[in-house]
């Protein structure tokens, strides 16, 4: 080592210096060419008045309720009584255009019609058409912004997810809340500014796993945190048997010192970070458990969001975790609720998966507006994509299947400066296609950033020689929807 | 030096030439028509013009310190000279080709132009004065011709970016007064913003690119050489737009190639405008709701709506003293001088640290304080910030008796009391807040009539009460039962546990269901010394009792001293062998875990033997079913007993009942009784279900049966 340290230094000589300064100084001035920001001081040293957000955010705090499995939107919020209608016939090859399928529709030699089994009403001042099979969400239905024009470019859960996620079909990609992670960093110092939390129903289900809240290319500590339904919430925070807090404490101040000295000596900045992480995870021994205790809760809350809620691990739990987490400042929570994949048995799979989520989602609605914080909370619902209005598979009234379907889908939001009481864009008589508003996943995404106070083409990430943004290249904020 | 001399009279000929043509030009201006290519060269014009501006500062360098870089610079001086001449001359006549293609303000070109002929012609005078060694003269004009060239070059700059370009930063940090929504004009507010920022520094008083203005409403109709901008018979085919549409590689495609583009969203703004008549005078909300342009224009005023503040700034340095994990302090948005401050984690928390905050209590806006613990005499403290306009203060356990402290507050516009016990003096302080927009007392215990009270006295208030229980009865979820072991062999440690503070735990040990005749409160862990089945249930104030939630626990007994698996158990589910059945380790649902031995082809027969006989009153088998996994009950259990003779006899057989649908994975017993002394020998065999009834998926195929232990006492 020593060894090694002295020949570095001989190795130094003057033209080497020379021409190693000439470089350096011509690429730095090319750089700050092409980066204007090259000089600028660091986004961290200034976040009090950092460039992002970049402007007046409506919205502090996202929850995002996925549905992971794509909920059928023609039995849930996209009302389509011509599909009852014409039950048993073929679908027009006039508004298929040559659709693409999956696999396991492909070779259908027919593609029958189908509606829905459940009834749907009107409610609230927006008369907007819900599901019999969504009592709860229905009350609500004055807080919410159902958009029954969204469309994606997958066909199937993976790809789709991801997209939906990452805003880009293949993996690698930071997601949505690693990016406002990224952007606007944590309100909570003592909790991970993204948190994540699984919840299985009956139904017909499909994977989700930890690509989807990856930090992708950002740094690791935008990473989706896991809260699990176990004794310990967040797996490796507890300290081994036998350590006491003061010791721990001892540790990680020795641990500091010797840490500090190899920043003075190397002024790597990544070794503050580290030093950072190591005290953020000893105050979240204290703030996890203060923030997963649900036994403070009043009764009225249980019974708002169901007594599912005190079953760890269910939906409903979920939900009572993620406001929790939400009103302690944690920047995005993500849920993802599964068993939505109906390819067969829906009237019967759609009810019991309704019945996990309907309750819990409403009470998440009111239980924030009621603290006051439904107008700087975003919440979503919503899943990966649509379901065909053809039957996969064989058609009963009271039993059949749907295949995915990326041309059009509903999902809702509410809250943080989403227009309440509103239902926007349209699909055609059949459920099929979109004939008005469309909204893509690039422009959902470019919507929830503008929300927040970013501007999704200013806010960028340079990897592998390029800038890297959540939309892509595409996106357009969804103005009509904004309060 | 000859090389010098050479070229000396060559420059001195081409900038007396020079001199000649562009005095021709400068003269006949207007009576002469020149040449298409001659434009090229003419545009060249903004490329040339460095060169002299350069030069002849290099030139006044050396004439005025000749000594400068430390040589002898005379001849040198003479060739720089002529070359920067040569070169203000080429610019100069490249100025008039430019200037004689036209569309530029007269106003403008012309003090361009002449203080740029005033250039070559001082410029040719200094020389003139130095090589004639007149150096007071030469002195003088070489101070005129560099000022010349200054202000030659910034009123070009002029020309080409518009006269406000230069100081135009500087310009923005004033703010320009705005106006709100209400009065803002379609035009005037919206459009005219757009076309100056990207449109009017060529189509404007300034210079009139084909001879189009786009600053007032009267050349809109005008327009320029190709037409007017706007249509009125056809709004849709109005040049203006399909100018913008045009492509980006097409020539005519404006802003042009290289010009900063108009945005999605202006592109979106003009496209709405036009076609809704491109109405000069209309204001933004006489456009409807619904409509494109208001709902993209009122977003522009959104982001303009941003409070204002007369308060400072409050020191940087302050703030970020003040911030800590527990406390932190961030710009309610950017550029703002109002903060938010939060706080979190109540264990950390200390009512004093309000007190801290002094130095920015002007600029403290938005507090939230929910879940920490205050009392009300805390709350005279929040009275120190004068400018609050937001307060949360849910959970935090204040009765209300000190809310009269924040009667001074203004500007409090939204106050959060969700969650408080609040006693009858809060509604009388909260009705003195007449400027409430909000207030939220959600599960604060205040009967419904208080409620009224409360909103009748804060009329322009939305007082948000939020859920009702609406008396309906809900369902207890079961208490959760913990103990390190369900077999055990002197004693285990029973824990209950239930996630509502208020419910109350009953349980039994005799297999009965506890209700509320029959049933032993749980009090804390306990321990049990016996085999039992648990039965536990909760019950709490205004819900149902639970189901009940049972576990079976287990003191193992004897122990044989020889077993023997008649077959083994299947290759992937085979455990540590038939050991596996008296580890007193019970398996879990976790069905590959090791614990569970598995069988199908054959069916799980053991003898086990003692070397003395013994007394066995019972046996009992764990087992294991998930009819989803084709895992049954056994579709057979038989049991043989031999005493000491050795023969076996069939003590028991059976036929378990089987389950008709696919239900939930469950772990559950098979006990047996025996009730023989003396005995040797125990063979049993269960068999699993051949084959699987025909409502099972895998109908036909063979079933499993899972054994995890097995118990004799």
């Amino acid at each position: 080592m020593e060894k090694e340290q002295l020949e570095h230094g001989l190795n130094q000589n003057r033209r080497k210096f020379l021409s190693k300064l000439s470089l350096g100084v011509g690429s730095l001035a090319l750089g700050s060419l092409l980066i204007p920001d090259l000089f600028k001081r660091k986004q961290e040293e200034d976040a009090l008045f950092s460039a992002i957000p970049h402007f007046a955010p409506k919205a502090k705090r996202v929850i995002y309720l996925f549905q992971n499995g794509a909920p059928s939107q023609l039995e849930t919020f996209d009302y389509k009584p011509l599909l009852n209608e014409r039950m048993g016939q073929e679908l027009p090859a006039s508004i298929r255009m040559g659709q693409r399928l999956t696999g396991m529709t492909a070779g259908q030699t027919a593609f029958p019609l189908v509606g829905s089994y459940y009834k749907f009403n009107q409610y609230g001042e927006s008369r907007a058409w819900i599901s019999e099979i969504f009592p709860y969400t229905a009350k609500v239905v004055d807080d919410i912004c159902i958009i029954k024009s969204m469309h994606t470019e997958a066909i199937n859960h993976d790809p789709a997810l991801t997209f939906f996620q990452t805003g880009a079909q293949v993996g690698n990609r930071p997601s949505m809340g690693a990016w406002l992670s990224y952007g606007l960093g944590s309100e909570n110092n003592n909790l991970p500014a993204f948190c994540v939390l699984l919840s299985r129903g009956k139904g017909n289900g499909q994977g989700v796993y930890s690509k989807l809240w990856t930090n992708g290319f950002l740094d690791s500590v935008h990473q989706g945190v896991q809260f699990s339904a176990s004794e310990d919430p967040v797996l490796y925070l507890g300290d081994p048997k036998g350590m006491s807090r003061e010791d721990r404490r001892k540790m990680l101040d020795k641990l500091s010192e010797l840490n500090s000295l190899n920043y003075e000596s190397y002024g790597d900045p990544e070794i503050q970070a580290k030093i950072q992480q190591y005290e953020m995870a000893f105050r979240m021994q204290t703030a996890v458990p203060e923030v997963t205790d649900i036994s403070s809760e009043p009764d009225s809350i249980i019974k708002m969001y169901g007594p599912d809620c005190l079953i760890p691990g269910t939906y409903a739990a979920n939900c009572l975790l993620a406001r929790k987490l939400s009103e302690n400042g944690v920047r995005f929570v993500q849920l993802y609720h599964q068993g939505w994949d109906q390819h067969g048995n829906l009237p019967n799979e759609m009810r019991g998966q309704a019945k996990d989520v309907d309750q819990a989602s409403a009470a998440l609605i009111t239980d924030l507006k009621q603290r006051g914080l439904l107008d700087e909370t975003l919440v979503i619902w919503g899943g990966e994509f649509g379901r065909t209005n053809y039957c996969q598979g064989t058609i009963k009234v009271d039993n059949y299947g749907r295949d995915h379907h990326p041309r059009a889908f509903s999902i809702w939001m509410a809250g943080g400066g989403v227009k309440p009481g509103i239902v926007y864009g349209e699909t055609d008589e059949f459920g099929y296609n979109i004939v008005e508003n469309p909204v893509h996943i690039h422009d959902f995404q470019a919507t929830i950033l503008h929300l927040m106070g970013i501007d999704h083409e200013k806010m960028t990430y340079k990897h592998l020689g390029r800038r890297y943004r959540l939309t892509d290249v595409h996106g357009h904020v969804v103005k009509d929807i904004l309060v | 030096m000859t090389e010098n001399q050479r070229i000396i009279p060559i420059l001195e000929n081409v900038l007396i030439v020079l001199h000649g043509i562009v005095l021709i030009l400068t003269i006949g201006q207007n009576y002469i028509s020149l040449p298409v290519f001659l434009e090229v060269v003419g545009r060249m014009h903004p490329l040339l013009l460095h060169f002299p501006i350069v030069l002849l500062f290099l030139t006044g360098l050396l004439f005025w310190y000749p000594n400068w870089l430390g040589i002898q610079t005379k001849s040198a001086l003479r060739f720089l000279f002529l070359a920067s001449l040569v070169l203000t001359g080429l610019t100069v006549l490249a100025g008039l080709f430019l200037s004689a293609e036209g569309g530029y303000e007269e106003d403008l070109l012309f003090p361009h132009q002449w203080t740029g002929l005033g250039v070559f012609w001082t410029g040719t005078l200094w020389y003139f004065f130095w090589t004639k060694n007149k150096i007071q003269a030469a002195k003088f004009s070489s101070l005129f011709a560099l000022a010349l060239v200054l202000v030659a070059g910034h009123l070009g700059a002029n020309i080409t970016h518009g006269s406000d370009y230069l100081l135009a930063p500087l310009e923005k940090l004033e703010e320009k007064p705005e106006v709100p929504l209400e009065e803002a004009l379609a035009f005037d507010h919206v459009i005219k913003p757009i076309l100056e920022q990207k449109c009017i520094s060529c189509h404007g008083p300034n210079k009139k690119k084909g001879e189009l203005r786009l600053d007032e409403m009267e050349f809109f109709l005008t327009g320029g050489e190709t037409g007017p901008a706007l249509d009125n018979a056809n709004w849709e085919k109005s040049l203006l737009l399909h100018r913008i549409f045009l492509p980006m590689e097409d020539e005519e495609h404006m802003p042009p190639k290289g010009k900063i583009q108009l945005t999605e969203q202006e592109i979106e703004l003009l496209q709405a405008w036009v076609l809704d008549s491109a109405r000069f005078d209309k204001k933004v909300n006489q456009y409807p709701q619904e409509s494109t342009f208001f709902t993209l224009a009122k977003g522009l005023f959104d982001d303009k709506d941003r409070k204002t503040y007369d308060f400072p700034f409050a020191d940087k340095g302050t703030i970020a003293k003040l911030n800590n994990e527990y406390r932190v302090i961030q710009a309610i948005y950017p550029d703002s001088p109002g903060l938010r401050v939060s706080f979190f984690g109540k264990s950390q928390f200390n009512a004093n640290s309000l007190d801290e905050l002094s130095k920015i209590k002007e600029q403290v806006v938005d507090l939230n304080l929910q879940n920490m613990p205050l009392k009300d005499a805390d709350l005279d403290k929040l009275a120190n910030f004068p400018n609050l306009e937001t307060l949360n203060l849910n959970f935090t356990g204040i009765n209300g008796s000190g809310l009269s402290s924040l009667t001074k507050l203004e500007h409090l516009q939204e106050l959060s009391l969700s969650g408080n016990p609040l006693s009858e003096d809060a509604v009388s302080h909260l009705g003195k807040m007449q400027n409430l927009a909000e207030l939220y007392v959600w599960n604060t215990q205040l009967p419904a009539s208080q409620l009224t009270t409360l909103s009748a006295s804060l009329p322009d208030t939305r007082v948000e009460s939020g859920f009702e229980d609406d008396g309906r009865l809900y369902q207890l979820n079961a208490p959760v039962i913990e103990s390190e072991k369900t077999i055990f062999q002197d004693k285990v440690q029973v824990t209950m546990k239930h996630p509502i503070g208020s419910v109350k735990v009953f349980y039994t040990l005799d297999n009965s269901t506890p209700d509320s005749s029959n049933h032993i409160v749980y009090e804390g862990p306990f321990f049990l010394e016996k085999s039992a089945n648990l039965k536990a249930r909760a019950f709490a104030q205004g819900w149902l009792g639970s189901p009940e939630r049972q576990t079976v626990f287990l003191k193992s007994g004897i122990r044989p001293d020889k077993m023997n698996l008649t077959f083994p158990p299947n290759e992937r589910y085979k455990g540590k062998g038939p050991e596996t059945l008296f580890d007193l380790e019970k398996g879990d649902t976790e069905f590959t875990s090791g614990n569970w031995l598995g069988f199908k082809d054959t069916p799980f027969e053991i003898t086990m033997e003692f070397d003395k006989p013994k007394d066995i009153e019972n046996i009992a088998f764990s087992l294991f079913s998930a009819e989803g996994s084709y895992i049954f009950p056994p579709a057979k259990v038989e049991i043989w007993i031999a005493d000491a003779g050795g023969n076996f006899q069939l003590l028991s057989s059976e036929s378990p009942e089987m389950p008709t649908q696919i239900r939930e994975s469950q772990l559950f017993l098979k006990e047996y009784p025996i009730q023989k002394s003396q005995v040797r020998k125990i063979k049993a065999r269960l068999s699993p279900i051949n084959p699987l009834p025909k409502w099972h998926p895998g109908a036909g195929q063979r079933g499993w049966v899972f054994v995890d232990e097995i118990l004799i006492n």
